[in-house]
């Protein structure tokens, strides 16, 4: 991994258009400031990561109508 | 117009048939098929969706993917369940989208189903947004915490 120092207002450009700016730093929190084309996302990893550990999750389930049975049920109750 | 473009049409309209491995063979219609501006994360290889929906498994809607038999997801509309479901989309979501009106968007949430179905979620967090008159659709992630990745559907869960 690359790791550069920078102080708060400065910032690294990324590729042709993304510019990764340190607005703030206090105590252990870093404030960053994103520009970015928007065909480009920018996530939070943790969120990122769980949505996508989700989605996986999501297609695992082998039998998708037994879930279907138990929802009429369910209603029924 | 010319034969060659009629031929063409044609071609666009073909049914074609897929073996899914959960819901068995599907017939669709090339012109149904969805596809994704941005793939869903965790499956980056994947643009071509179909949303299969009946009478049987309602509310539930199956969105199977065309390239592979394997992948298929449950949806939801969240309006069902939650009917104050009313997240903001991002203009740059919307953009690219091509979303112009209200009426061409809909809303679905990605289903969990653990073993104990009555623990089933839904994803609020990161609906897939569909753009119904253009078929492209993104799994868009809400920039409100508000809405959980693991929403409870029903009550009385584990």
């Amino acid at each position: 991994m690359l790791v550069l120092s920078r102080k708060i207002n400065e910032s690294i450009i990324i590729g042709d258009g993304i510019e990764v700016k340190i607005v703030d730093v206090s105590g252990r929190n870093v404030k960053i400031g994103i520009d970015a084309p928007r065909d480009v996302s920018v996530h939070r990893k943790e969120v990122y990561e769980a949505i996508l550990n989700e989605n996986i999750e999501a297609t695992k389930k082998e039998n998708l109508v037994s879930f279907i049975d138990f929802f009429k049920q369910h209603k029924k109750d | 117009m010319s034969t060659s473009s009629v031929k063409k049409c044609e071609a666009q309209m073909e049914t074609r048939k897929i073996m899914s491995s959960k819901l068995g063979e599907i017939e669709f219609n090339e012109a149904d098929i969805i596809t994704l501006s941005a793939p869903i994360l965790g499956f980056p290889e994947l643009n071509d969706f179909v949303l299969i929906s009946n009478e049987k498994s309602y509310p539930f809607i199956w969105f199977q993917s065309v390239q592979d038999a394997n992948i298929c997801f449950i949806l939801v509309e969240p309006g069902i369940f939650f009917p104050d479901y009313k997240p903001e989309i991002s203009k740059r979501d919307l953009k690219i989208l091509s979303i112009e009106e209200e009426k061409d968007v809909k809303l679905f949430g990605i289903v969990v189903v653990p073993d104990q179905p009555k623990n089933a979620t839904v994803n609020l967090r990161a609906p897939l947004v569909v753009n119904v008159e253009r078929k492209l659709s993104k799994q868009v992630i809400l920039e409100d915490d508000k809405w959980q990745i693991k929403s409870p559907l029903f009550k009385n869960q584990d």
